[in-house]
């Protein structure tokens, strides 16, 4: 055989084998951001488990601060019954982490309800559960991120466009969850 | 028949010959293994960049330990052999392979047919005080941390128990991972046992050790450390460990072909953990983490912990390193030498090396505090 030919499948074989990785690398990554935003959603749903819980406990202490409980547990039905698109999933759960931080201000002036045993212990889920929440949401965003640099950067963004894979957007935190927890304020009672 | 038994003889000889050149060599190693041990070590305060004080400390120092001290090193003297008989030990065993040395153009020339005969007299002579020395000195070391550690543990926190014969259970050193299973003994002392507020804890100090060959008598050592461990605040189910960031190429390019993954071995199954990076720049350049799950690494490692034990490991010179496994925090701050033995050579009436003892059992207290490790809001109380 030719040399110049054993040349050219030398080259062309190194060629696929070099695509194949690029694709798989791709899929992998693919499949890795699916995976960060199912690991998302799984605590979410913990947190709209709590929901009503949490309304149960407080509805007998915090009479007047009813628009609150009622307006949570709409946006919990909201966001549990209907099948929603990723980004009005992520509004709608932009606010219920803002009316639960209110309930919580709420809670600052019932001294006995701070008492309560089994307040404390929802108190302790809901730490738990929003504290996997950011756990989560800071994985997607590095998987995002990653994912992101890998479809820009040359030869793989040509391959990337060929499996249509687009840009996707990192979690933004909103801006009353980036302020520390103040833990004094936590368990005073 | 009568070449047969020449043969015999001389195999006899040489077995002989190589025993004794055994038990020699074994003699000298094991000398060698105490004096490295006793004698050649550096200051401990050699593994911190910064230190903590309390101004108490000095009074404690002055009012109470001085005295101490004092008497203490007065039991040193007992082991002030240990040094000359070991330089014994080395030069009569050279000039017993080369007697030619002293006897032949010496004074001494007349004791020449019965140099060896005297020679090894001499070498038992000096071993029996070299290893009287090292026994005084051990004991010395053990009076030493009865009496002056154990007050300055106690000045710490009343609360603590210290034992200076024991250390950390081996099944935490397993369950920790931080300490490669490769070792054929594992020794340890300075045990402190306590509990601050809600967290309790043990450290102590962790070597291990190769087995024994004819080229290392005593073993090699193959990984010395501070070991503390503590009930950590949150409830996890997977495995993650922080181990420093390689330095040197040739680390790096091990760990670009060696990729994101590596394995542990747990309960004889092996589990894949996956390479976390994480979002604080200046923990990643100290810092490479591992874990079982990228979720549950970043529950554990929350900003606040991040910065945290990147203060923590500021302090030190030495590489420490960290895992989260069933319920515990471990940690593992690497040392090249006993952190709380009395100095062999110079004055133990010092104040500096009260105060590097103190911040070495400080770190118990810094470990808890900067990681928040009382703070239990979560599920777990």
């Amino acid at each position: 055989m030719d040399n110049s030919i054993i040349i050219l499948i030398a080259i062309i074989s190194i060629i696929t084998i070099y695509l194949i990785v690029i694709y798989n690398r791709l899929q992998k990554i693919k499949f890795e951001v699916e995976n960060a935003f199912g690991g998302m959603d799984v605590q979410l749903k913990k947190r709209y488990d709590l929901i009503p819980n949490l309304v149960q406990t407080v509805k007998n202490y915090l009479k007047h601060e009813k628009d609150l409980l009622t307006q949570i547990t709409e946006l919990r039905t909201q966001v549990t019954s209907k099948d929603l698109s990723d980004n009005e999933k992520v509004k709608l759960d932009n606010k219920i982490s803002s009316t639960m931080g209110n309930i919580m201000v709420a809670v600052e002036n019932y001294p006995n309800l701070k008492a309560n045993e089994s307040f404390e212990m929802l108190q302790r889920s809901l730490n738990e559960v929003e504290s996997q929440i950011s756990a989560a949401r800071r994985t997607f965003n590095s998987v995002i991120t990653d994912y992101n640099t890998s479809i820009k950067v040359f030869p793989q963004n040509l391959i990337a466009n060929a499996m249509k894979l687009t840009l996707k957007d990192v979690f933004e935190i909103p801006e009353e969850q980036r302020k520390n927890i103040n833990i004094n304020n936590l368990f005073k009672n | 028949m009568s070449i047969k038994l020449g043969q015999g003889g001389s195999r006899r000889r040489r077995s002989s010959s190589f025993s004794f050149l055994f038990i020699i060599w074994w003699v000298i190693s094991f000398s060698f293994w105490h004096f490295k041990e006793i004698v050649f070590r550096k200051s401990a305060g050699k593994i911190f960049n910064s230190k903590t004080t309390d101004p108490k400390l000095f009074k404690l120092y002055n009012d109470r330990l001085k005295p101490k001290l004092i008497e203490v090193q007065k039991m040193r003297r007992k082991a002030q052999w240990l040094i000359p008989s070991f330089l014994i030990l080395i030069v009569t065993s050279i000039v017993y392979y080369k007697p030619n040395l002293i006897f032949s153009h010496s004074p001494f020339f007349f004791l020449a047919p019965y140099a060896k005969i005297i020679l090894i007299f001499i070498f038992i002579t000096f071993f029996f005080l070299y290893c009287y020395s090292v026994i005084k000195y051990y004991a010395f070391a053990a009076k030493y941390k009865e009496i002056i550690v154990k007050e300055i543990v106690s000045f710490l926190d009343p609360t603590w128990k210290y034992d200076h014969a024991k250390r950390v259970d081996e099944k935490h050193i397993k369950s920790s991972g931080l300490i490669k299973n490769n070792y054929s003994w594992i020794q340890g002392d300075d045990l402190i046992i306590g509990k601050i507020d809600k967290t309790e804890f043990e450290s102590s100090e962790i070597t291990t050790n190769s087995s024994e060959s004819f080229f290392r008598p005593m073993g090699k050592t193959l990984f010395k450390c501070f070991f503390f461990h503590a009930d950590f605040n949150k409830e996890f189910n997977g495995n993650t460990f922080i181990r420093p960031e390689s330095d040197g190429f040739i680390k790096k390019i091990g760990d670009f072909i060696g990729g994101s993954k590596k394995s542990i071995i747990e309960n004889n199954t092996i589990k894949v953990m996956n390479l976390v990076k994480l979002e604080n720049p200046e923990f990643e350049s100290f810092f490479q983490v591992y874990s079982t799950d990228q979720i549950e690494a970043r529950y554990i490692l929350t900003p606040k912990i991040m910065e945290s034990l990147v203060k923590i490991k500021k302090q030190f010179k030495n590489d420490i390193y960290f895992s989260f496994s069933g319920t515990r925090i471990y940690m593992a701050l690497k040392s090249d030498q006993n952190l709380f033995e009395p100095r062999f050579y110079g004055s133990i009436i010092s104040f500096n090396d009260i105060e590097i003892m103190y911040n070495l059992f400080y770190l118990n207290k810094l470990f808890i505090k900067e990681l928040n490790l009382n703070t239990r809001i979560w599920t777990k109380k």
